[in-house]
């Protein structure tokens, strides 16, 4: 073939190359922000004191599962808007164990975790049947499924939800229990999470979930099944939203049917998608973000929701990537 | 073997409409064998009969001795069927390069892993760089798909659906939206191509349909009406017919 009459070079048109994404930046910033997390107690200390410091602690469990929901939304092209029945589930079956008398945070866990992935195993391999519209509405579905049975388990507080008397602990150490412990343990279980989902973004699995993103029907021809991949995805982000619903009925030492709520979903789904989409980092800051900027807000009127709204408006309209983006482009001084 | 993907009476109707008439015929080791008609005669059927798309109501698609007929698309292609597609479909945010790792990927092993980065893998990357030596992209692996030219991009699916080193090529009208140098190149890629991997060919080009093919199959109406070479089926009556008012080169 003659190189003359089919490429005709062209000089790459600029653009952030996939290099970029998972590069340094990406990761320094992220590595950054958890440094700065890592210190709040330090900072709250000086300025804020132990109710910021909740504040925060509310805001890094919820990233937690912003960040496993960006894994199908922001790297899959899932928009799942059942993702907060994962942090119920979790949340509910830690409560249901601490009142039936477990109290290992070992045996919680494992159930967390078994019954949060066969959860998502029978609703991901129904809802994975559809997809764009469909697939928002069917995961939408599931998740208010369980926020009823969720709301109609009267012998663990029904509607009222369920007051904790108890924590799980590690062989005795209560690292779970409210204060210094349940932040390092908490942190150290957003920073995997984070570094996870980095991983996996990367790996040949994550490769066919972006590819998968764009065109499933080019994923498909190659010879991948990427329903099997994206169910993979779909369980790994449950697990992930379970653990962090143990880490929230630790922190609230409550448990509630409203966790599940669609509600929630949908403040999970504005916090990936005002971070920015299939940039970890994105769900880091837009968690962080929702919750303070909730606080702020509500400090000020009851209506905060009416700044609230055109904020994220305008953030869709000009921050194009979301914050994440925002801050990489005044960080590189584009 | 002397045949390497053979189709075998394929039957398909949609309701009463009977789209793909006992459609029998080979693709032997070597050769690039062309399916033309007029539109509406099937073609694209055909195309998604064979690469799995649609389910035929009767007859099989038999690729390398093996029965394919009731695989899935993925299925097939990991048995050696590789594609390129009339629209192109590449991951537009991917590298060219990664474009074809990706194709390299499906072939190599389990890509359930959850590790490891994808894009340092050195066997992928090379087996990537190769194909796209092939077709002559290789100058471009390093660039945003989305960058590439139209002809590009038609490269690079080629060079996707070699990565794997297919039993045979199925391509679904390369040459649409080429401009005439680019398709005369395209041609001369595919003329070495052949030689290593069988091409079934579906082409709207008749210059490039009667330089590359070693036989022609002239579908209408959902039926093989000849089958011969290039010299037989331009002297064919039937198939002139079938192509009324456009002539053939």
């Amino acid at each position: 073939m003659t190189d003359r009459s089919v490429t005709q070079d062209r000089a790459p048109q600029g653009g952030a190359t996939p290099a970029r994404r998972f590069g340094d930046a990406g990761l320094l910033a992220g590595l950054a922000i958890l440094l700065v997390l890592a210190l709040m107690p330090q900072i709250t200390a000086v300025a804020g004191g132990s109710y910021v410091l909740n504040l925060v602690m509310k805001a890094m469990i919820l990233a937690i599962a912003a960040i496993s929901l960006d894994l199908l939304i922001g790297y899959s092209g899932l928009v799942s808007f059942g993702h907060a029945a994962f942090l119920g589930l979790g949340s509910y079956v830690t409560g249901i164990a601490l009142t039936e008398g477990i109290y290992g945070a070992l045996p919680i866990l494992g159930l967390v975790l078994l019954i949060c992935g066969g959860f998502a195993l029978v609703t991901g391999a129904i809802s994975l049947r559809t997809s764009g519209v469909y697939f928002i509405m069917i995961t939408l579905a599931f998740g208010q499924m369980l926020f009823f049975a969720l709301s109609s388990l009267s012998s663990y507080g029904g509607d009222d939800g369920l007051t904790l008397w108890d924590t799980p602990d590690l062989f005795g150490a209560y690292v779970f229990q409210t204060g210094s412990g349940l932040f390092y343990s908490t942190l150290v279980v957003l920073a995997l999470t984070w570094l996870a989902v980095g991983r996996i973004a990367g790996s040949r699995f994550g490769r066919v979930l972006r590819a998968g993103k764009e065109s499933p029907l080019r994923v498909g021809v190659v010879g991948f099944d990427l329903y099997r991949f994206r169910l993979a995805a779909y369980v790994i982000a449950g697990l992930f939203a379970g653990v962090a619903g143990f880490l929230m009925a630790c922190h609230t030492e409550f448990i509630n049917p409203s966790t599940a709520s669609w509600q929630n979903s949908g403040t999970l789904i504005v916090m990936v998608i005002l971070g920015g989409m299939g940039t970890r980092n994105g769900a880091l800051l837009g968690a962080l973000f929702v919750v303070l900027i909730e606080e702020a807000l509500s400090r000020y009127t009851v209506d905060w929701k009416l700044i609230f709204g055109p904020m994220l408006v305008l953030i869709a309209l000009f921050a194009k990537g979301g914050l994440a983006n925002l801050l990489a482009r005044v960080g590189g001084g584009r | 073997m002397s045949v390497v993907l053979a189709l075998d009476g394929l039957v398909k109707s949609f309701g009463s409409l009977l789209v793909t008439d006992n459609v029998t015929l080979d693709l032997k080791p070597g050769e690039c064998h062309a399916l033309i008609g007029p539109n509406g005669a099937g073609k694209t059927t055909l195309i998604n009969l064979v690469s799995g798309t649609l389910a035929p109501d009767r007859g099989k698609v038999v690729l390398a001795d093996a029965d394919i007929s009731r695989l899935t698309p993925p299925q097939r292609a990991l048995a050696g069927l590789g594609r390129t597609f009339q629209i192109t479909t590449v991951i537009r945010s991917f590298s060219v390069l990664e474009n074809v790792a990706l194709a390299a990927q499906a072939k190599d092993g389990s890509s359930f892993r959850f590790f490891g980065t994808a894009r340092n893998e050195d066997a992928l990357n090379s087996r990537a760089r190769a194909a796209l030596e092939t077709i002559g992209l290789g100058h471009r692996a390093a660039v945003r798909s989305a960058d590439l030219s139209h002809g590009e991009h038609r490269l690079l699916e080629l060079a996707m659906a070699i990565v794997g080193a297919p039993k045979a090529l199925l391509l679904d009208e390369p040459m649409a939206g080429l401009g005439k140098g680019e398709s005369a190149a395209l041609t001369e890629t595919l003329k070495t191509l052949k030689t290593q991997i069988p091409i079934l060919l579906v082409e709207h080009d008749m210059e490039a349909v009667f330089k590359l093919a070693d036989r022609i199959s002239v579908l209408a109406y959902g039926k093989v009406i000849a089958t011969g070479t290039p010299e037989a089926v331009r002297a064919d009556e039937d198939a002139r017919a079938a192509y009324l008012g456009t002539k053939l080169p």
